[in-house]
């Protein structure tokens, strides 16, 4: 990992490891429509992204990036699919864990820490993959 | 990471996601600035496409969404100013100035045309 991409995970796993206050996660809601919004995707763009990926109940999809679950939770919920919610902070995942259990409808979800450089998924297991953001 | 999103999709699958990259033919000068002004995953490819297309993707459409970008830029900064003092008890100084600097840093590169947010949809070949 180069320098920067080093930097910039750091920054992400200490940000996660701070947790999303009662502060952040109004401002997130204010801004972009949801307070599980994390990130810059607004609720509509998550609800415009869903309609394009071509998934439903039975398909399985990837998020990218996942964070704190956000726009994959959304999509699954819109969807029906099965989400896999991927990224290297463990308390990120653990964060979107905790939203998945919150989430009225529940939908189906895994939730892997791993790197997206090296992904721990066997060739054309997902229909889809969804991300934000994320590309560097 | 493309690579790998290829590698993990069924042929025919779906990628689709937001991208925040530099505006395509930037000077050396300019594309450094971008770069210092975007988030910290902004991608200097000027020519998402040709990452996509390298990685095995066929594009399928894509979007340019810096107008909202920007409006979600203002939002989150005016959001955060309308919560300054919860924001600064609960993630010190430090943080909220780097998170304000941010937000006015990215409408900076977007106002001067450095940079772009865009939706990219492609199809695994």
């Amino acid at each position: 990992m180069g320098s920067s991409a080093a930097d910039s995970a750091e920054r992400f796993r200490e940000k996660y490891a701070r947790g999303l206050g009662h502060a952040s996660r109004g401002v997130e809601r204010e801004a972009c429509g949801s307070a599980l919004v994390n990130g810059y995707t607004t609720a509509e763009q998550a609800e415009r992204l869903a309609w394009m990926l071509n998934v439903s109940r039975g398909s399985r999809f990837l998020d990218l990036g996942a964070g704190l679950g956000w726009p994959g939770l959304r999509i699954a919920e819109i969807t029906g699919a099965h989400l896999v919610a991927s990224d290297i902070p463990i308390d990120a995942l653990a964060g979107a864990l905790a939203w998945w259990k919150d989430t009225d409808v529940y939908p189906p979800a895994t939730f892997v820490a791993a790197d997206g450089r090296s992904l721990p998924f066997v060739p054309g297991v997902f229909d889809a993959v969804v991300h934000a953001d994320v590309f560097c | 990471m493309l690579r790998e999103c290829a590698r993990v999709l069924r042929p025919g699958g779906i990628l689709a996601g937001y991208l925040i990259h530099t505006t395509p033919g930037l000077s050396d000068a300019e594309e450094e600035l971008a770069c210092e002004l975007g988030p910290s995953s902004v991608s200097g490819a000027s020519s998402p496409h040709a990452l996509f297309v390298e990685a095995g993707f066929e594009p399928v459409t894509s979007e340019d969404l810096t107008e909202e970008f920007r409006q979600t830029c203002s939002a989150l900064g005016s959001a955060r100013d309308a919560l300054e003092v919860e924001l600064r008890e609960a993630e010190g100084d430090e943080i909220y100035e780097e998170e304000r600097r941010k937000e006015v840093d990215m409408r900076r590169g977007m106002d001067g045309g450095l940079l772009v947010r865009s939706l990219l949809v492609a199809r695994k070949a």
